[in-house]
Order: C-alpha cells, then sequence, then structure tokens
C-alpha cells in the first residue's frame, strides 16, 4: 500500500470505553495515517460493514479489530458471521481480548480469525501491537483490493 | 440338667449361678465338672462380643450378656427362636440359605465378607455388624457359633471420616477455583490501571511537582508488582489443577533446558555457575519437573553471598524413590523459617535486596508433592549455602491429580 494515499480504515469492536481510548490513544502515537471507526457491539459492527442504518455511509474498512467479550452477540459469533458472508469473509479479522483462554485462541483461529492478540498490560506494549498491526498488514502483507459493491 | 426340655434349659442358661445349690449334694466329680461348666459359662458371659450359638434348625441355643445388649432382647425371648429374628427383613430369606450352605460345609469364618452385615434389633433399629463363625460339634449335631461385633461406633466414626475427607476435596476444590478466577478477573482492572497511570505519567507536565512526581511512580510500581502477584498466583494454581500428565523424563536434559532459561541472570553475575551430576530418567510430568528445577536452581543463584553463585544438581537413587539435591554457596536459611519459606508470597529478606513475590518454593513444593513426594532443604549451622532436596517416588501414578471437575484453562 505504498502508493496509497488514502488512510488505512479500521473497524474497532470494543464495548469498553477505557479499552478504546487505549486503542486509539495507540494508533494515533504510532502513525498519522490510520483511521479507527470504534462500535460498541456486534450487532452494530454487522450495520456498518453492510452500511445500514446509521451506517449507510461508512467506508469498507481494511481491517477489523474484533474483543471477544462484546454485549449481546458475543465476538465469536461477530467472527463466524462475518467469515461465512461472502461480501465480507475477505477482510481480515484480528481478535484483540484480554482472554488467554487455549479455547478462545483455538475457538477463533477454528472460524478463520486472521490473528489473535492478547490485550497487552503495559502502555509501551499497546503501542508495540498498534506499530506491529500497522506495519505488517499494511507494509507487508498483499491484500485483495476490494471495491465497494455499487 | 440332664432335662432337655426348652424352658428348663433356658433357666439353665440364664441363671446358672443361682444353679451353684443344686449341685451341693453331688459327687465331687460332679461338682468339679459343675464348677468347670461355670467357669466356661463365665467366660461366655464376659466375652464383649455377642456370642448366639445356633443350633442345625436355625434355632437360637445360647447367648450371653453382650447379645442381650446389643439386640435388645432379653435371654428368655431369644432362646428357642429362630435366629432370622436377629436378620433385617430385607435379606432373611437370603440369610436362611446361607445358613442351610454353612451347616452343609461348616468351618470356620467370617460372615459376608465384603459386604455390609447389619443385626435387626428389638426396637426396630439396624445395627451395623460384624460376625464371626465356628462350627461346634454338639451331641446332637454341628452348631455354629456366631461371634457379632458392633460396629455402630467403628461405622459412625467412619462416615464422618468420609463426610469430613467429601469436604476437604470440596472446599480445595472451590478455593482452585476462587484462586483462579480472582486472580484471572483482577487482571482486567489492573490492565487498566497500569496503562491509565502510564499514559498519564506520559502527559504529566515536565514540571509537574517532586512529590506528584513521586506519587505516580509509587501507583505505576504497586500495579506493577500487583501484576506479578497475580501471575504468580494464577500459575501457582495452575500448577493444583493441571493434570498430570506422567511421561518418562530425561532429567538431564531438563537441568539443561533450565540453564539456559536462567542465562540471562546468570550472566548478569559473573563468575556464577550451574553445575550437574550424570541425572536418571524418571516417570514424572516434565512440564512441572522444568518448573520445579527452575525455581530451585533460580533460588539458588538469587540469594548468592559475596562470592559468585554456585548452583549443583545431583541424585540418588533408592529403592523406591530418588533423592534430587540442589545444593548452592549463598546465604543459607535460618532453619526456623523452614516452614515459612515453603509458603505462599513468605519472604524473608527485603525486597530491595532480593526481589520477588516469593511464590516459588510454595509452587516448588507443590509440584513436589502432586509427585507424591518431599520437598525440604537442609542448611548447616555455621557454613555457607543450602541443600534444597526433593524425594520423587519411581512410581508417581495413582497419587491425587487434583480438581479435574474444575474447567481446564491454560493460559
Amino acid at each position: 500500500m505504498k502508493q496509497q494515499s488514502r488512510p488505512i480504515e479500521i473497524l474497532l469492536v470494543e464495548d469498553n470505553p477505557a479499552d478504546v481510548d487505549l486503542t486509539l490513544e495507540s494508533f494515533a502515537e504510532i502513525s498519522t495515517r490510520n483511521r479507527l471507526h470504534p462500535v460498541k457491539d456486534g450487532e452494530e459492527a454487522l450495520r456498518f460493514l453492510r452500511q445500514q442504518g446509521e451506517y449507510t455511509n461508512a467506508v469498507r474498512p481494511d481491517m477489523i479489530m474484533l474483543d471477544l467479550n462484546l454485549p449481546r452477540m458475543d465476538g465469536l459469533e461477530v467472527l463466524e458471521i462475518i467469515k461465512s458472508d461472502p461480501e465480507l469473509k475477505t477482510l481480515p479479522v484480528l481478535v484483540l481480548t484480554s482472554s488467554h483462554s487455549q479455547k478462545d485462541i483455538l475457538a477463533s483461529y477454528s472460524l478463520h480469525a486472521n490473528c489473535y492478540l492478547t490485550k497487552p498490560l503495559g502502555l509501551d506494549r499497546f503501542y508495540q501491537i498498534a506499530r506491529a498491526v500497522e506495519s505488517f498488514w499494511f507494509d507487508l502483507v498483499a491484500l485483495p483490493r476490494t471495491e465497494r459493491p455499487g | 440338667m440332664t432335662d432337655q426340655t426348652g424352658s428348663v434349659k433356658k433357666k439353665h442358661l440364664a441363671r446358672s449361678a443361682e444353679h451353684q445349690h443344686l449341685s451341693a449334694g453331688c459327687s465331687p466329680q460332679e461338682a468339679e465338672l459343675e464348677a468347670e461348666r461355670r467357669r466356661y459359662r463365665d467366660i461366655i458371659e464376659a466375652s464383649p462380643s455377642a456370642l448366639i450359638l445356633v443350633g442345625p434348625d436355625g434355632g437360637i441355643v445360647l447367648v450371653n450378656r453382650a447379645t442381650e445388649r446389643l439386640f435388645g432382647y432379653s435371654r428368655d425371648e431369644l432362646l428357642g427362636n429362630p435366629v432370622e429374628m436377629l436378620i433385617p427383613t430385607s435379606v432373611r430369606t437370603g440369610h436362611k440359605k446361607y445358613r442351610k450352605s454353612y451347616f452343609a460345609e461348616p468351618q470356620p469364618r467370617i460372615m459376608g465378607q465384603g459386604r455390609d452385615l447389619y443385626g435387626l434389633s428389638k426396637n426396630g433399629e439396624e445395627v451395623p455388624i460384624e460376625v464371626g463363625l465356628t462350627p461346634i460339634q454338639m451331641p446332637n449335631g454341628i452348631h455354629a457359633l456366631s461371634a457379632i461385633i458392633d460396629l455402630t461406633r467403628r461405622k459412625q466414626a467412619e462416615d464422618a471420616l468420609a463426610l469430613q475427607a467429601d469436604e476437604l476435596a470440596r472446599s480445595n476444590a472451590e478455593l482452585e477455583q476462587f484462586a483462579y478466577v480472582a486472580s484471572h478477573d483482577l487482571q482486567e482492572p489492573l490492565r487498566m490501571v497500569r496503562s491509565y497511570t502510564e499514559l498519564m505519567q506520559k502527559r504529566l507536565p515536565d514540571d509537574l511537582d517532586a512529590s506528584a512526581r513521586k506519587a505516580m511512580k509509587y501507583v505505576v510500581e504497586g500495579a506493577e508488582r500487583m501484576q506479578l502477584l497475580i501471575d504468580d498466583l494464577l500459575l501457582y494454581s495452575r500448577v493444583g489443577r493441571a493434570d498430570l500428565a506422567i511421561d518418562r523424563v530425561d532429567v538431564n536434559a531438563v537441568v539443561d533446558h533450565v540453564i539456559n532459561l536462567v542465562s540471562v541472570s546468570l550472566a548478569e553475575q559473573p563468575g556464577a555457575c550451574i553445575t550437574r551430576d550424570e541425572l536418571p530418567t524418571i516417570r514424572a510430568s516434565e512440564s512441572m519437573l522444568v518448573q520445579l528445577f527452575q525455581n530451585l536452581i533460580f533460588n539458588g543463584l538469587k540469594f548468592h553471598g559475596e562470592e559468585p553463585a554456585r548452583v549443583h544438581v545431583s541424585c540418588k537413587e533408592l529403592k523406591d524413590r530418588w533423592d534430587f539435591s540442589v545444593q548452592d554457596n549463598g546465604i543459607g536459611i535460618d532453619a526456623k523459617y523452614a516452614e515459612r519459606i515453603f509458603q505462599v508470597f513468605q519472604r524473608l529478606h527485603e525486597r530491595e535486596r532480593y526481589p520477588g513475590t516469593g511464590i516459588g518454593l510454595a509452587i516448588a513444593k507443590r509440584i513436589v508433592e502432586r509427585h507424591g513426594g518431599e520437598i525440604g532443604f537442609k542448611c548447616k549451622v555455621g557454613k555457607r549455602g543450602t541443600r534444597f532436596y526433593f524425594k520423587l517416588p519411581k512410581d508417581p501414578a495413582g497419587r491425587r491429580g487434583g480438581s479435574h471437575e474444575t474447567a481446564v484453562e491454560t493460559d
């Protein structure tokens, strides 16, 4: 994406405002080319991705960062819906959660999560994750070019 | 006394002592015989076990005082009646069959081995008993002598013990679960405290006064320390909960791996070294063994004195166990702390000098105990260095496996 001038659009599915702020802070700290769109639960995330309701004008994100512990529809359900939707399944989904449980790790990858990250304990580690995510997924990795239908 | 009718016999058996006078006019031989009978009768009466003599037809021929006490019947109510009156109704028919087969092939044995036996007392209570059977040859055929022990108290004690063991196991399992859940859920808010205090620290104006800066530093340090404690608590709880996966483990490889793991602290101490003898291959959980040696070796490295730390691992083979030693040349441990050092979060030294949460040896102890072994230390007075030893049975199988009913979640 070296030639790209448009920002990197990241959908952040996270219900804890403190974590939303930390993630926003970390990504803002490491570069200015990313733009995060926080949504509070799975249903809102799906409306955003499908441009429904209040999100008819939403951009198509380049990546989804998904917490597992969400109200109502939990993160794994959201993941399953995304990965079985032909329109959405090519989007990289990064699970970002506080769970260290093997069960969650296995379930996430079984549902085709693109990677699993645990929320780090210190601020520096948060920055490190933001930096790593940005440089790996947007400098090194080739992603399919997808245009918004219509 | 030659009268064989039931009523006279009953009377005789019941009140043999009163019969003394009847024999007063007999010949010396008869008197002697009578005295001997009396002695035998006294012996039977004195027995703490209930004794019941049963004839070939199943009728009760003789009982003693203990029988009356145990079943609550008087002698007159028992004699001449079928022995089945003392058997709970549910097993009465079965007993008749057993009785017949016993008389077909009479020999001394314990009745109903492996089963719980109950007697039926007059007030309808079922009394747990143990019964020994002995065939006795009588002029009118083989009789069976039952010697009956009342197990009520033993049974009550056993039940109470079993109940206590159950409760203990349950409360242990609950504690494990509690420790796990508590430490797991405590991580979340702590992560917030840490992240946001760090963020605040970062954004503090440079000219913030020294005391505020110091306060911030303490908050951050406190959160970091709590993090360490929680991590250690999780580890400790995991050592207790995880399934014990026993494999054949080459302890040489384990110790070499640990030396590798602690190489960072080795590098910080010039001259420090870890050595080992040739060690055996044993049956144990490999991951736990790594943790065990790591904690003991790290401990030896950490508590060094003026001289560079030297830690040596050795092992002695005994008939049914291995005796491992981890010897260091460090500052030693006062014997009066022998109990305390293996407890969770117990520290003997100020944090500044020897950092750590104080859980390392508690985890080591837990690992050894889960393998059915023992851990301890030797520290000679006036001599530097401590020798930690642990004994592992060659066959660690069949040991307590922790609380398996809790969800296995590894992190």
